[in-house]
């Protein structure tokens, strides 16, 4: 955190503890719920709908799930029916890359008939080739389909193998090469993993958090193509995983070795708009950013009806190999 | 031919006019002081031709009879009156007697703002308005009056910042004796830098601009400050809540040379120095932190001659937060320890010009000046850090610094010329060379550590920032305040404007217009149209200023700020009791920058052009105003009613999905009422009440399941909320008694008299979660307004000598 940022909210910090709050009425139109749509399907996977309604923001109650809706999709000039089961409308459709989707939605709603639609186009899944990793750094090309605006959603996990040591009285040992160790256990993790990445371009909309060493770490990157379309887009990423004897020094575990895994979706401009705006409001402070609207692309409704195509790569192993 | 024939004609007639015009010029000033009057009039009662002096003082009137009636008035002073025959050109410098005017003589009376001047938009605030109005604290505060005036709206509770006529806090340009002051807040904006014991006078244009203003969109404050006394030493003595002030003014040499001087500093932090102290006495830290801000303002002038003077002025003012502390010498940790810490956070402006007048004739009065204005922000923290335990040693040393800042180097020359009775004449030029500063971050740290025998160090000195920028801004103008008949006077003029910075050229012609049609001699109609452009911005992400907010200039790819703003209203003159106004206005404002959507700049400011969206706005309203200015009795009544949208739908800038929504600071109704009365000599008071609609906020009105489970929020406009609205009543009174050597003054003013939560931002505060903490029930939000000042008296005690 700069010192600007540091004394700035020191600053706001005494202005608003020498404050005094008090609740008050709200003195708008209190908005009836709205009928909310949340699907992103993917290629090879059985469309599903989550129908919900949104509530008024000062309201304490449940988002109430709509079960009793007529939801139609049509692709390639067919028509399918959702079939509620389980919270959401599950269709006997699963989209392939490159197919059209439209939304249909009929329902009544607060005795007044209401018809939500929305549409997207299902996106390919990204062409990722691998081509090195050295240590903790990891190159790879991002292949990006020329003639079209192509959206990406970039994040990396990891599969950390740890060993947690024991005595003979079952108590943890944080030396492996103790004397006392009598037992081990393997535990294995899946775990999202912060991530340095010096591209600017595809960092532009990224909130950086900086790491013990200065750096800017990135949970999640999302970026679109338009200042490499149809290139070969190579990107250096580094990532330690959980396999760091340093970041482990004080636990328990002693991580043996992290599988590095990419996680690239393609996304429909629509998923896109969503996601872009969703992380910003989500990274957002209430005093400190603009406020975001999360973009909706449902008409009559709000919500996403988004496409997207996932690609999983593994990089490499960070820790013993 | 006969084109050619005609115009000799005409040149050879214009030269007739011109030569068989007399001039009489000079000099009017405050006979006691010798302070020159700014705005005096000075009229021939016989021909009714009359000019105002101008900010030096300095008049001339150029008249075709021989036999004149003069008479040179100001209000608060007794007139002048002088009946001559011209046999020439005549220098005559008045030195008017302070005393009481009793009614206004309204043929005289073409002071800006006046119903007979040529310029609308425009509002003079008499010192003693500005220092009679109670505002926060008991501290006089010249920005905090202006606020009281229709169409000049304040930000949030509390804060300097004017939002005038739809336009943002940096969209005013602020000039102290002719020179741009960048950041005219202390303490948040809670104060301004203007310390009203400094000023002379002060002029606010809203509209109809006159061409020799230009760089702001949507306002000027002219703020002019005091020359000293040119017989006697004065001064005063001044504490009060929380600032102590202190001015004094007089001779070097006498009637030659002078000097003002003033200052002010808050002590809060000294006060409590000793409750610190006594803290650390028992603590295992010894720790001093505190606040305070300062302002100095001096002032030397020199007469040459009747016809040159020499002006040095010099402004410096700060605001600083500083922390120190350090563990005492003995045991911590279970070893010798030892640790200081260091931090200085400071910001402020400091100003410098040097001003030369010349009369090169009793027609043409010049003035050249010199200037150098900076605003810099600066925070430095060191850090020591040892550590000793046996074989065990670590040493830490750091020190990191940030800063930022703008400056200028400024020359120009004005010239006014009275050509004929009939026209007033000014032109000009000047240049400023711009020292744009983006933050510069410093960072140096040496570790050291020997951990039974293993070494350890690490050494780092970094600085990570942007160069600076240079730019290069040209201005000419000329205008004319033309009476083309006794009920027709048209002030038209044009600035020719230029912008250089990073190899990109930015050109602007501003045609300004203002006009006058006197219907009787107490009623006016009047019409302006003004074009501004601007050339800087001011990034903020607050609603309060603070200190990390950074004047950036346009570069080659963020374009000028313009405005184009047409009014027309009407002024009444009802003769010793008070003027009416009413005016309304149209603006059209195009490039204007925004933030995106979760954009802030509380981190840094590096690609803060990728930050921003460039839109449009629009801003409407009608102002009315009922002033009066002389008798025991005087104030105001102001109440705007005004419209302000904007709209980002540049492809790839949009905000809101490209529609219109309303500004910040749109605010339906706005109403001022300043009362004051002057008991006697011994005892005035004043009574101020204040309403506005609320600002806008964001609200998220909706909340919904994303695909994750988790809850989102669902705005779906910006600036969707009217905050409640704000309202206040401050009082005050004022003991005045003549001492021995000079006159005490014993000031008791209450701030918020009936004690109003004014909202200074709302928020939703989160209900219990009872289970599931996404979808689950909840305890009702709340809707919560965080309010800042509460009712508060304050005391202050002044001594005048």
């Amino acid at each position: 955190m700069s010192i600007k940022l540091q004394i700035s909210s020191v600053i706001i910090f005494c202005l608003l503890a020498a404050s005094c709050e008090k609740a008050i009425d709200f003195r708008g139109e209190e908005q009836s719920p709205r009928v909310v749509v949340v699907s992103e399907p993917e290629p090879d996977t059985n469309l599903a709908v989550r129908l919900t309604y949104s509530r008024f923001f000062l309201s304490g109650s449940r988002f109430s799930v709509i079960g009793n809706a007529d939801v139609k999709v049509v692709a390639g000039g067919v028509t399918y029916t959702g079939v509620f089961d389980d919270s959401v409308y599950v269709f006997p459709y699963s989209p392939a890359e490159g197919d059209s989707i439209s939304l249909t939605v009929r329902m009544q709603n607060g005795g007044e008939d209401t018809v939500v639609t929305a549409a997207t186009r299902m996106p390919h899944r990204p062409s990722v080739t691998v081509r090195e990793a050295v240590g903790d750094n990891f190159r790879f090309v991002l292949n990006d389909r020329p003639g079209e605006r192509n959206y990406y959603r970039m994040q990396v996990q990891s599969i950390d193998t740890t060993v947690i040591c024991y005595d003979s009285e079952g108590n943890y040992v944080y030396d492996s090469d103790d004397p006392s160790v009598v037992s081990r256990d393997t535990v294995v993790d899946t775990t999202s993993q912060f991530f340095t990445c010096s591209d600017a371009v595809i960092t532009s909309d990224a909130t950086a958090v900086l790491n013990f060493e200065g750096q800017e770490n990135y949970y999640v990157l999302i970026f679109n193509d338009e200042m490499f379309d149809g290139q070969n887009r190579e990107i250096t990423i580094k990532c330690e995983g959980n396999a760091t004897m340093e970041y482990y020094k004080s636990s328990v575990r002693k991580s043996v070795s992290s599988r590095i895994f990419l996680y690239i979706e393609a996304l429909s401009k629509e998923a896109y708009m969503y996601e872009l705006s969703r992380y910003k409001q989500q990274e957002g402070d209430i005093f400190m950013t603009e406020p975001v609207q999360v973009q909706s692309n449902i008409d009559g409704g709000i919500g996403v009806f988004g496409g997207k195509a996932t690609s999983v790569v593994e990089l490499g192993t960070v820790g013993d190999r | 031919m006969v084109v050619k024939r005609t115009f000799v004609i005409l040149l050879f007639l214009l030269q007739f006019c011109c030569l068989s015009a007399q001039t009489v010029s000079g000099v009017v000033t405050d006979r006691q002081s010798g302070e020159t009057l700014i705005g005096a009039t000075v009229v021939d009662k016989r021909s009714g031709k009359g000019v105002l002096s101008n900010s030096y003082g300095f008049y001339s009137l150029p008249l075709k009879a021989d036999s004149v009636s003069l008479r040179v008035s100001y209000v608060g002073y007794t007139p002048y009156e002088l009946d001559t025959v011209l046999a020439g050109d005549m220098e005559l410098n008045v030195a008017l007697r302070s005393g009481v005017e009793l009614k206004e003589v309204t043929v005289s009376a073409e002071r800006v703002g006046s119903h007979r001047s040529s310029q609308m938009s425009a509002v003079e605030m008499p010192l003693e308005h500005i220092k009679a109005v109670p505002v926060l604290f008991g501290e006089t505060d010249v920005l905090k009056a202006l606020q009281l005036l229709p169409g000049v709206q304040s930000g949030t509770e509390g804060t300097s910042g004017m939002y005038v006529r739809g336009g943002g806090p940096d969209e005013n340009l602020f000039l102290l004796d002719g020179i741009p002051l960048y950041n005219v807040n202390h303490l948040g904006g809670f104060f301004s830098a203007f310390n009203a014991d400094a000023v002379k006078k002060v002029t606010l244009y809203k509209g109809s601009f006159p061409a020799h203003f230009s760089g702001r969109l949507s306002s000027v404050v002219d703020v002019a400050t005091n020359n000293g006394n040119d017989k006697e030493y004065h001064g005063s003595a001044s504490l009060g809540l929380i600032a102590a002030k202190l001015a004094v003014e007089g001779p070097i040499v006498k009637e030659k040379t002078t000097f003002s001087l003033s200052g002010r500093r808050t002590y809060a932090d000294l006060l409590i120095q000793p409750m610190m102290a006594l803290v650390s006495a028992t603590s295992e830290l010894s720790t001093t932190a505190g606040y305070y801000f300062y302002d100095a303002n001096a002032k030397i002038t020199h007469k040459f001659s009747d016809r040159s003077r020499l002006y040095g002025s010099f402004y410096m003012g700060d605001d600083v937060i500083y922390m120190k502390f350090k563990t005492k010498e003995g045991i911590m940790y279970g070893a010798n320890y030892k640790e200081y810490m260091k931090l200085r956070y400071g910001w402020g402006n400091i100003v410098g010009s040097v001003r030369w007048n010349y009369v090169i004739n009793p027609k043409i009065f010049m003035n050249a000046t010199v200037a150098y204005t900076q605003y810099r922000n600066k925070i430095k923290l060191t850090m020591d850090e040892d550590f000793a335990d046996g074989a065990n040693i670590s040493k830490y040393e750091g020190e990191m610094s940030y800063k930022s800042g703008i400056r200028d180097i400024t020359a120009k020359v004005d010239f006014d010329y009275a050509p004929s009775v009939n026209h007033n004449i000014k032109f000009g030029a000047n240049y400023m060379h711009h020292i744009f500063r983006p933050e510069v971050s410093g960072t140096k740290q040496s570790f050291y550590e020997n951990d039974e025998g293993v070494e350890t160090t690490f050494d780092l000195d970094t600085i990570i920032g942007q160069s600076v920028v240079h730019a290069e801004e040209l201005n000419a103008y000329i205008e004319d305040d033309w009476s083309i008949s006794e009920a027709v006077k048209v002030n038209g003029g044009v600035n020719l404007s230029g912008f250089y910075v990073q190899k990109k050229f930015y050109p602007s012609i501003q045609p300004r217009l203002s006009a006058r049609f006197l219907v009787t001699p107490d009623l006016s109609f009047k019409v302006g149209y003004a074009w501004m452009t601007q050339y800087m911005h001011l990034l903020s992400n607050s609603s309060i200023s603070l200190p990390t907010d950074l004047w950036v200039p346009v570069t080659a790819r963020i374009a000028p700020m313009q405005a184009h703003q047409v009014a027309a209203g009407a002024m009444y003159s009802w003769s010793g009791i008070a003027d009416f106004s009413v005016e309304g206005y149209y603006k059209y404002m195009n490039n204007l920058m925004e933030y995106r959507d979760g954009a802030s700049f509380w981190g840094n400011s590096v690609g803060w052009e990728d930050k921003v969206c460039m839109g449009e706005g629009w801003s409407y309203g009608v102002e009315l105003l009922v002033q009066r200015t002389i008798g025991k009795f005087t104030g105001w009544v102001g109440y705007t009613w005004s419209h302000s949208d904007r709209r980002f739908k540049r492809e790839g800038q949009m905000i809101n999905n490209g529609k219109v929504f309303p500004a910040k600071y749109d605010r339906r109704h706005d109403i001022s009422i300043v009362l004051m009365y002057k008991f006697n000599k011994k005892i005035d008071c004043s009574l101020t009440w204040v309403y506005s609609t609320g600002n806008m906020a964001t609200l998220g009105l909706q909340e919904y399941e994303g695909e994750d489970g988790s809850r989102v929020t669902y705005v779906e406009s910006r600036n969707n909320y009217r905050m409640p609205s704000y309202h206040r009543m401050d009082a005050s009174v004022n003991f005045h008694r003549k001492l021995k050597h000079g006159e005490r003054t014993i000031n008791l003013s209450v701030y918020n008299l009936y004690n109003r939560k004014n909202p200074f931002l709302i928020y939703k505060k989160e209900g219990t979660i009872s289970t599931n903490s996404t979808t689950g029930e909840m305890y009702p939000s709340s809707l919560v307004k965080v309010s800042i000042f509460p009712i508060i008296p304050s005391f202050s005690y002044t001594f005048k000598f």
